[in-house]
């Protein structure tokens, strides 16, 4: 799996209304993960969360070939960014991609 | 030992007591506040989770019991989680309400303090519309040979 393949989703997830981070973990060369933060929790959050999770949908599908090639397991996760309820769970190690 | 996993009646029954339990908290309202919404939430996820888990033992024989997908280095193959599964088995009509009630889900159990009731319509939505498109996609499916 080319990890070039994965940045390239963080950076283009990144544009969407809302989104203030991707993170990239890569966990073996047979696993990654990717983190995308969203500003806030009320409902325009909520309906900026759900555009994340189609363009995410959208992108993992175009990769889809390449990682089924490689047996990659590849999650992602959209989280919410909002001061009041503390930092994002992204795992130390994970590479702040934009 | 380990439980044996659900057949698809098990899941839809499980889906269904879970729906029963949903409408339950979301009844027990002192005007116009859900007491337990944080756990209407949870309920809500577990409910989509077990229609998913019953639609793909219908449609493809198979359903995880894990949520992620990762890689097995003993036998150096990649096992599929349960959400990965429903992307690529329902596509983009399912998925994202399933990531978000699993979302809100997890938010609630964990991350509580932030959340309110106005969360409660929202998901109710999504998980009408997560049962909505699993019964589209359950209507577009050949009937089975008598």
């Amino acid at each position: 799996m080319n990890e070039e393949t994965l940045i390239e989703m963080c950076r283009r997830v990144h544009r969407l209304p809302g989104v203030t981070g991707t993170w990239l973990a890569v966990r073996s060369d047979h696993e990654a993960d990717v983190y995308v933060t969203v500003l806030g929790v009320d409902e325009t959050a909520l309906h900026d969360q759900i555009v994340v999770y189609r363009a995410m949908e959208s992108l993992s599908q175009s990769a889809r070939p390449e990682m089924d090639s490689a047996q990659f397991a590849f999650n992602y996760y959209v989280l919410a960014d909002d001061d009041r309820i503390g930092d994002p769970l992204i795992p130390m190690g994970a590479r702040q991609i934009a | 030992m380990p439980l044996p996993p659900l057949d698809e009646a098990e899941h839809l029954a499980q889906a269904t007591h879970n729906e029963a339990v949903l409408d339950a908290i979301v009844k027990d309202v002192v005007p116009g506040y859900v007491r337990a919404f944080d756990w209407a939430l949870v309920v809500m996820f577990y409910a989509a989770m077990h229609y998913a888990s019953a639609c793909l033992l219908r449609d493809t024989g198979e359903c995880p019991d894990q949520h992620t997908s990762h890689y097995d280095r003993a036998t150096n193959t990649r096992v599929l989680g349960l959400t990965d599964c429903v992307s690529r088995t329902y596509g983009p009509a399912v998925a994202p309400s399933y990531n978000v009630l699993f979302n809100r889900a997890w938010d609630a159990r964990y991350r509580s303090l932030y959340m309110t009731q106005t969360h409660v319509p929202d998901a109710l939505d999504l998980l009408t519309e997560h049962r909505k498109h699993l019964e589209i996609v359950k209507a577009a499916q050949p009937a089975p040979a008598a």
